[in-house]
């Protein structure tokens, strides 16, 4: 053996009252529901896992390419294929209730209209195995819905208060970077009863194929992802631990156990694990134990002990 | 099409060859026992590069192996594929596989029709490996590239099969022009029980249209742009006849006459 053993940090967090096993989750679209990674990482180690975007009815997504490498990025315009929440609840919360039955389950709330996503919450109601709702209003990858919500303060406080009179589960609402000020919309969505807000999702971008002057996208537009963005959501997560009293969960461009440290320093309680998943996919154990070795540098021996440390 | 459910792999491999084969196209060799012992004809790996700055790994069909080592061909012609051309052996790469739904095998003493477009040929070498040892199955390749020298490349694809054509752009080796000359000539010429065609969409779409017309069991090998390769990311979606599949764990081998062509055009890759 290299290095000489330390005493393992303890890596639980507490959220929403109850303990979870580690501080990291993942981006909503990124891992489906756990399933596909389950091979090549174990899954429980993630303090929750969060969904992709579920709808009341199914959703094709967009046509043309969905995804396009950037410089230490990735662009992408998926736009919420998903196949509807009784198929998820299934299917999705079928396997996972099989296979990770003490894996807390967020999941990812997409809609077209405030009745859609009240809609999904209802039918999730009837299923003990959810431990949170996310809100996705956010998404930059569809027209009607998503990111309209998602931009502006008194459309993001409507949904969020719909959605608080349809459950007393915790209820966590997924930020958009494409606004002027975000911790104006966290803090409306705080004051219309959110229990937490997870940011960021994609920043809006585009790319044009030189050759042919063609849009990569059907849509045109399509969101960011991967360490190109991870400055800005360090910074957005900061501001917005500055204005609110309840937790965050950081997330964009997380490669390493030091982006987590940077993340909590800033202000989050948990992290998710997005892009990342793609090129690697046992991230979740990886950085996990590089939090875990940091963490013994520092010499914190509970991680929570981080949380908010940015000085 | 049985349930593909062997254990999949994330390993350190290391390079044991990397040499060009012309053409702009190169064969890299590398060591994974774990992933080399179960790889079916036509399924695929996902290579890491090791570049910070590119995010997702690189889907290649497997060429060959010989239960411990896996060999891809690839064409220098993005960021990813242009930068690994410099990687010695030796060099280190995480390899996540074997990925995907391979060929389908046919019924032993089969007459089967292999037709090859450019370094999309690759895929179809396992397969004509495992043809041959089949007693009285007859196997024809038809290969195609722009070249000789493209064609040369996958050359060992010819030494597996029984009978081969070949057909180049600029007329350097066998037939000049398009592919589905000679493929409808060795339809006109012989009988075919099944068809497996790889290569750029066009030319996949062009000669299963013929194959498919003469009764023929057609089975393509599609590519689309990969972000996670294990079916979470919803990335490499095609339109099929029974709505939208997913080409790394539905795929990347599909029935010719399932796939919608016209719907799949705006998301072609090549």
């Amino acid at each position: 053996m290299p290095h000489a053993p330390h005493a393992s940090t303890d890596l639980s967090i507490e959220m929403f009252g109850r303990q979870l096993v580690s501080p990291l989750t993942v981006a909503s679209g990124t891992f489906a529901a756990g399933r596909e990674y389950a091979e090549f990482t174990d899954i429980t180690r993630l303090g929750a896992v969060t969904t992709k975007g579920v709808s009341l009815t199914p959703w094709a997504g967009n046509t043309g390419k969905r995804i396009h490498e950037t410089a230490s990025g990735l662009l992408n315009s998926i736009g919420l294929q998903n196949p509807g929440v009784e198929t998820f609840c299934e299917k999705d919360l079928g396997w996972l209730a099989d296979h990770a039955p003490d894996l807390p389950v967020i999941v990812n709330v997409s809609g077209h209209t405030i009745d859609d996503y009240v809609g999904v919450i209802e039918r999730l109601e009837r299923e003990p195995a959810v431990f949170a709702y996310e809100l996705n209003i956010s998404c930059p990858n569809v027209d009607a819905g998503g990111m309209v919500f998602g931009t502006d303060c008194t459309a993001a406080a409507g949904v969020v208060a719909a959605a608080r009179a349809a459950t007393k589960r915790p209820l966590i609402v997924k930020l958009s970077p494409n606004v002027t000020d975000v911790t104006a919309i966290a803090r409306a969505v705080a004051d219309a009863g959110a229990d937490a807000v997870s940011l960021i999702n994609t920043l809006l971008g585009t790319a044009i194929d030189p050759l042919t002057g063609r849009f990569v996208f059907d849509r045109r537009v399509a969101g960011l992802s991967g360490p190109a963005i991870k400055p800005v959501a360090l910074r957005m997560v900061w501001q917005c631990a500055q204005v609110l009293d309840i937790p965050i969960i950081g997330m964009g461009g997380v490669t390493g156990g030091c982006d987590v440290v940077e993340f909590l320093r800033a202000g989050a309680t948990m992290v998710a694990l997005g892009t990342v998943n793609f090129g690697d996919p046992g991230a979740v154990g990886r950085i996990l134990t590089e939090l875990d070795e940091l963490c013994a540098r520092i010499g914190v021996t509970h991680v929570a002990d981080l949380i908010g440390t940015a000085a | 099409m049985s349930c593909m459910c062997e254990q999949k792999h994330d390993v350190d491999a290391p390079i044991r060859a990397h040499v060009p084969i012309g053409a702009g196209a190169y064969a890299l060799t590398l060591s994974a026992p774990a992933l080399a012992a179960r790889v079916q004809p036509g399924q695929f790996v996902e290579v890491g590069l090791n570049q910070p700055d590119l995010v997702l790994r690189r889907p290649f069909s497997v060429f060959d192996t010989d239960g411990e080592t896996l060999t891809i061909l690839y064409q220098a012609l993005g960021r990813g594929t242009t930068r690994l051309t410099a990687f010695r052996p030796g060099t280190v790469l995480r390899v996540a596989g074997p990925l995907g739904r391979g060929w389908p095998a046919s019924d032993p003493g089969a007459r089967v029709l292999l037709v090859g477009g450019g370094i999309g040929a690759a895929p179809l070498h396992m397969l004509a490996v495992r043809l041959s040892g089949v007693d009285g199955t007859q196997v024809t390749l038809i290969q195609a590239a722009r070249t000789a020298e493209a064609l040369a490349g996958c050359d060992r694809l010819a030494d597996a099969v029984d009978t081969v054509h070949y057909a180049t752009d600029d007329g350097t080796r066998g037939h000049q022009g398009l592919v589905t000359e000679p493929v409808a000539a060795a339809l006109e010429a012989g009988e075919y029980d099944v068809a497996y065609v790889c290569g750029p969409e066009p030319m996949m779409q062009a000669v299963s249209a013929l194959t498919v017309a003469a009764g023929i069991q057609t089975w393509v090998s599609m590519e689309r742009l990969m972000a996670c390769g294990v079916g979470a990311c919803l990335s490499c979606v095609l339109p099929t006849r029974s709505g939208q599949v997913r080409v790394c764990v539905d795929g990347p081998v599909f029935d010719a006459q399932e796939v919608d062509w016209d719907a799949a055009r705006s998301s072609r890759v090549h």
